[in-house]
């Protein structure tokens, strides 16, 4: 009777660990996942934002190379940039967020810092091309000088022709 | 003995020759020559970067290389996506005539910026993992491409004609437009035939 006792107070506590032990563990998994998805979404923004800095910087390379400058180092930038993003992709496609989160933010910083740099070589080539007069000018003197040069040279040969033409004796024919 | 006037001509000859001479500086300010046609290159190299040696007998846990490259004859800055897909005999390629890419998800992305006329060459580095072989039928459970392990779960039946079991990457070049803010299948693709085999 006292066993009886004891063994069904035994079984309503175990019952009670079992029940605590379930919820315990039905709740952490719970939020384990949802934390899962909260960094899969944190890691897809950061993804994104990388993605969107990397046109964001291509478009600036651009207006920068319409303006007459030169983008090579830019491009070669650009394409290491890429490469990064490449690898925070694969990063994410493994469960790796952290690390995407983390080499999205360099592949931004990256795109970011492109993009200031080919603002500040636009405008460079802007101040260039506003200087557009030197060239003209460097022609118009040189055709100019040569022309005037050409002339004097003209004139000294004209009269060294005549002088040399009328210093010739005409010969007589016998 | 030439003549005065000969003299003459030669000197006024002279001097539109100097005269055109000295235009030059000023026409490169504002006369611009028209490019030549404007494409793009794509293309995939053997792992010693020539178009040979490329990897065909293939099979999972080997590690297999190739080259692929790009060049811009665009005339100017691009922004090239280069997407990498696999697929079996059955599967669509890239429509040449529609100019529509092949549907197949996309395992692996480069992203390439280029000046005119430059090029670009990068490593594809790829291997095979979970293949099983059934009854006249082999699956591909996942692909490695570079650093990324994408599972695909491609099947390809038996070719008795080539005898194989045939796989294929299909490599395509996307072309960013600035204006539109979005990237266009730029009707560009190389492909590469691997026969999946038990061993090498």
């Amino acid at each position: 009777m006292n066993l009886n006792f004891l063994d069904r107070r035994f079984a309503r506590v175990a019952a009670l660990l079992f029940t605590v032990f379930l919820s315990v563990a039905l709740v952490s998994h719970v939020s384990r996942g949802a934390a899962a998805v909260g960094d899969g979404t944190a890691a897809q923004a950061a993804l994104n934002e990388a993605d969107s800095g990397l046109q964001e910087a291509f478009a600036a390379v651009l207006a920068a190379e319409d303006a007459g400058a030169n983008m090579t180092v830019l491009v070669g930038r650009l394409t290491e940039a890429g490469s990064v993003l490449a690898g925070a992709e694969a990063a994410f496609a493994a469960g790796n967020f952290t690390g995407a989160v983390g080499l999205a933010g360099v592949c931004r910083d990256s795109a970011q810092s492109v993009k200031d740099d080919a603002g500040v070589l636009r405008n460079d080539a802007l101040r260039a091309a506003a200087s557009w007069w030197v060239p003209v000018g460097v022609s118009v003197l040189a055709g100019a000088g040569f022309v005037v040069v050409l002339f004097v040279v003209w004139r000294f040969f004209r009269r060294s022709y005549l002088k040399r033409l009328m210093g010739l004796r005409p010969e007589l024919a016998e | 003995m030439w003549s005065l006037d000969d003299c003459k001509l030669g000197f006024v000859a002279a001097g539109l020759v100097g005269v055109l001479v000295c235009s030059v500086p000023a026409a490169s300010v504002f006369v611009r020559l028209p490019g030549g046609e404007r494409f793009s290159e794509l293309y995939v190299l053997g792992p010693g970067r020539m178009a040979e040696d490329y990897p065909f007998n293939v099979s999972a846990g080997v590690d297999y290389l190739v080259y692929l490259g790009v060049v811009d004859h665009l005339g100017g800055a691009a922004y090239y996506e280069v997407y990498v897909k696999f697929r079996n005999s059955s599967e669509p390629l890239p429509n040449g005539t529609s100019v529509e890419p092949s549907p197949l998800p996309v395992l692996y992305t480069y992203r390439v910026f280029l000046k005119d006329g430059q090029s670009w060459e990068g490593a594809l580095n790829f291997g095979f993992d979970d293949v099983v072989f059934g009854e006249n039928v082999s699956l591909v459970g996942k692909v490695l491409v570079n650093d990324a392990v994408v599972g695909v779960d491609k099947v390809a039946a038996w070719d008795s004609v080539n005898n194989g079991y045939y796989y294929q990457f299909v490599i395509e070049l996307w072309l960013y437009n600035a204006t539109e803010r979005s990237f266009g299948y730029h009707n560009r693709f190389v492909s590469r035939w691997l026969n999946m085999t038990g061993s090498e």
